[in-house]
């Protein structure tokens, strides 16, 4: 097949995404309004496309256009190490999603009823990733010639672009992996053993999600190590430069001199060509998994009688919604994503020299866990009313009222909020002796289902048995998050009373803050 | 006084799609119905409007007495299971029969009773603790059966449900609808299976691109169109050819 024909069939799936998404909720959908709809949905992804290579380049470009000439070279490998993890964190977490809704969809399958073998299949699933991913194909390019232009080193060119699209191709392979894993829960037979498989699909998925974090902060330190090694062994730089990742930013420096550019050319085209070699492997696992369907495990016997407190709807809602998240971690992970800032405190708490600093240290770590948990919660209901989709009829068909419904959303979004705002809250008040953060996660949990309540309200009073998919405007996911944010002043406002590195730890939480939205936001326009 | 489902010149129009232009029917105490018609006759937009999903664009609507898009209450006493059963996959098939029973605010021992009777009833006892998502068509099917039923609703609103069900389940079904019948309730089932709609129903609606061509028991339509001719091939040409539209309706109106 075409690359032509793929990208037709790609489009193909795309408007069958938003037909689901509208179909319910506009009665008066027929085929030229589906059509304005389409091209509209077009132009505003791409419009997304555009935010997202800009806020890309801004964080990675920016800093080298605007260095100064003696710290040059050291900013341009930090931004560097900085574009290789960006450029891989941020097509794993689109194009997981988008992997993971196709083969949910089931569109796959339909495919298959074509007479497309399944290699044409594999490649509309890489058309219609890609084709969501366009604009930010772009980052390579102008990043590396922003390199090449500040340094005076054409030759840096080629190995700064080629290593980003390495980093792509690595991302897809990974997302394609992880999704088709995630569907796969095979051959699994009554008891303890299902449950011990739901246990590790669960938590492949969550570490998944983390390991990102984890990786980068492995990255950082393995650095260290290695300037260390250097420092210790000087023979050693000439060979780091040749093992990814670290090649991809010393590949910058090798440049300089022909022979070391020359290797690194084929050390990089190496890579690329193995990275094309393990993707192709992904998508063909990933469209036979698709094909062949998922047999789901059994579960054990022994579920108790219903509790009283199931009588009230909403809870019953909430319940049944955390019981699903649970087992089906995609269906709800924005729920959990808070945990993630996490992350970002591991080597501070434990670079942390003395008391008062690891004080200041968890301090600031609890209340970014708690101030992300409340931004994020106005979008909690929006992936729980998604996987609504289809089954409304089943709520709608009992005497359930709407506002019921928004309320049992809000709930499951407050519980789970409560379920790790809690625990991190206690053992750190626990280790400062400040009973302040309890309180701070008994307020963020009120404003966790306020926020979320807001916007289970606007999706409820949209929903009808009819609608497969949930569809919140730019502007509306906007002003949702810009509400939240506001809401949760008062959990992010204690920070800023702290010492002056606090402030810039601040800064650092914030910008991440901003990424996760960001990314959140942009998976959610698909 | 006394009819389950009163419609009186119902239209719904889809943008330029008239789904349904004008149809009146009544479903009464102890009957069960049949809506027979070809595919895009409207026979899943009718039932819409019946649940009370869908606002008609004209006409009169009365379920239990009232109005159901606008008293979303009278679905406590209705029962409703839709063309394609979407399900929570990652429930199992106790879990999810115990939210439905909560949800329709039963009392616990009385819908674990009843779920438990309506499994063995059709057959999936075996499967109470399996995930809703490894189960078969059928069985879907059959789960999302007895979630309509588990609150013994008056009114029982079923969207072509024999499509994947056995013949076991059939007549499991069968005698449900015996047993709603007795007890003064009403079933409508939209179908486009003759020998279906022969089997169960008690009175039929003939549908065709939006309207009620015909209406009657199905021996009184059969004798109308003449015993030898198949009802299936009669049909068919209803759905094709307008003459032998035109023609069986001003034969079907005489009759009636
Ligand atoms: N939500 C909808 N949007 C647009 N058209 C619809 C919608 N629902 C039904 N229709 C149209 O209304 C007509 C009747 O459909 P339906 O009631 O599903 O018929 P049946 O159940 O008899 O097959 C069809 O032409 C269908 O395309
Ligand atoms: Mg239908």
């Amino acid at each position: 097949m075409e690359w032509g024909e793929a990208l037709r069939i790609a489009r193909l799936l795309e408007r069958e995404v938003i037909y689901g998404t509208y179909r319910g909720s506009d009665p008066s959908l027929d085929e030229p309004k589906l059509a304005r709809l389409v091209t509209w949905n077009r132009a505003l992804g791409i419009a997304e496309g555009f935010a997202s290579l800009v806020l890309l380049l801004l964080m990675v470009g920016a800093p080298v256009l605007l260095a100064s000439p003696w710290e040059l070279m050291a900013t341009t490998i930090a931004s560097t190490m900085l574009y290789n993890v960006l450029m891989f964190i941020s097509v794993l977490m689109a194009s997981s999603t988008s992997a993971l809704s196709l083969q949910a969809s089931g569109s796959i399958k339909v495919l298959a009823q074509l007479p497309l073998g399944r290699e044409d299949i594999g490649r509309v699933v890489l058309a219609k990733l890609l084709r969501s991913l366009a604009p930010v194909l772009l980052v390579p390019i102008i990043y590396g010639a922003i390199v090449a232009e500040k340094l005076w080193l054409p030759q840096a060119f080629p190995l700064v672009a080629l290593y980003g699209y390495v980093d792509v191709l690595l991302a897809l392979a990974a997302s394609l992996a992880l999704s088709s894993a995630l569907s796969r829960r095979m051959g699994v037979t009554k008891g303890l053993r299902s449950k011990l498989a739901r246990a590790f699909w669960s938590s492949l998925y969550f570490t998944a999600m983390f390991s990102i974090g984890l990786l980068y902060q492995l990255y950082l330190c393995s650095g260290k190590v290695l300037e260390l090694i250097k420092g210790a062994i000087p023979m050693l730089p000439s060979t780091t430069g040749f093992i990814y990742p670290f090649s991809a930013t010393d590949c910058i420096s090798l440049s300089a001199y022909p022979l070391g550019f020359f290797l690194s050319l084929l050390c990089c085209l190496a890579y690329l060509m193995s990275s094309i070699l393990i993707l192709r492997k992904a998508i063909k696992g990933y469209v036979n998994t698709a094909l062949e369907g998922s047999s789901e495990a059994e579960l054990g016997k022994g579920l108790r009688k219903p509790r009283f407190w199931t009588r009230c709807l909403p809870l019953n809602i909430a319940i049944k919604d955390l019981k699903i998240a649970v087992r089906d971690p995609r269906t709800s992970y924005i729920m959990v994503l808070p945990l993630f800032s996490l992350i970002s405190f591991i080597p501070a708490l434990l670079n942390a020299s003395g008391l008062e600093e690891l004080r200041e240290v968890a301090y600031l770590t609890c209340m970014t866990l708690l101030g992300t948990g409340c931004i994020l919660s106005a979008l909690v209901p929006y992936q729980l009313m998604e996987h609504e989709g289809g089954r409304l009829w089943l709520l709608f068909s009992t005497d359930l009222h709407r506002r019921e419904l928004a309320l049992g959303k809000s709930l499951a979004t407050a519980i789970a909020y409560a379920l790790y705002a809690f625990p991190v809250a206690l053992a750190c008040s626990a280790a400062l002796g400040d009973l302040r953060l309890v309180a701070y996660a008994t307020s963020g949990t009120m404003l966790c289902l306020t926020a979320s309540l807001m916007s289970a309200m606007l999706l409820a009073s949209g929903a009808s048995v009819d609608t497969r998919s949930f569809h919140i405007s730019l502007l509306k996911s906007l002003c949702l998050i810009v509400l939240s944010a506001v809401l949760s002043i008062p959990i992010l406002g204690p920070l800023a009373g702290l010492g002056e590195d606090v402030v810039a730890s601040l800064a650092v939480s914030a910008l991440e803050l901003c990424l996760v939205l960001a990314l959140n936001w942009a998976m959610l326009g698909r | 006084m006394g009819e389950l489902v009163e419609l009186h010149g119902v239209v719904k129009k889809f943008g330029r799609v008239a789904a349904l232009r004008g149809v009146s029917l009544c479903l009464r105490r102890g009957e069960v119905v049949g809506l027979l018609g070809p595919n895009a006759s409207g026979k899943t937009t009718l039932l819409k409007i019946i649940m009370g999903f869908i606002r008609p664009d004209r006409g009169e609507v009365r379920v239990l007495g009232r109005d159901p898009y606008l008293d979303p209450s009278i679905r406590a006493r209705v029962g409703y299971v839709p063309e394609d059963v979407l399900l929570y996959d990652s429930l199992t098939v106790r879990e999810f029969l115990y939210f439905m029973g909560r949800m329709r605010k039963m009392d616990p021992s009385t819908y674990i009773d009843r779920a438990r009777l309506l499994a063995t009833l059709f057959e999936i006892e075996d499967k109470m603790d399996c995930l809703v998502g490894s189960l078969s068509k059928g069985d879907r099917q059959k789960l999302a059966l007895i979630s309509a039923l588990l609150h013994e609703p008056d009114v029982l609103i079923l969207d072509e449900p024999l499509a994947s069900l056995d013949l076991v389940a059939a007549r499991v079904l069968k005698e449900v609808l015996r047993e709603i019948r007795s007890r003064g309730g009403g079933v409508i089932i939209s179908t486009h299976i003759l020998s279906l709609a022969e089997a169960i129903c008690d009175r039929i609606y003939l549908m065709n691109e939006g309207l009620i061509v015909a209406e009657g028991d199905l021996r009184s339509i059969k004798e109308v169109v003449g015993a030898d001719e198949d009802l299936e091939e009669v049909l068919l040409k209803l759905t094709k050819k307008d003459e032998v539209l035109e023609a069986l309706i001003r034969i079907l109106k005489e009759e009636f």
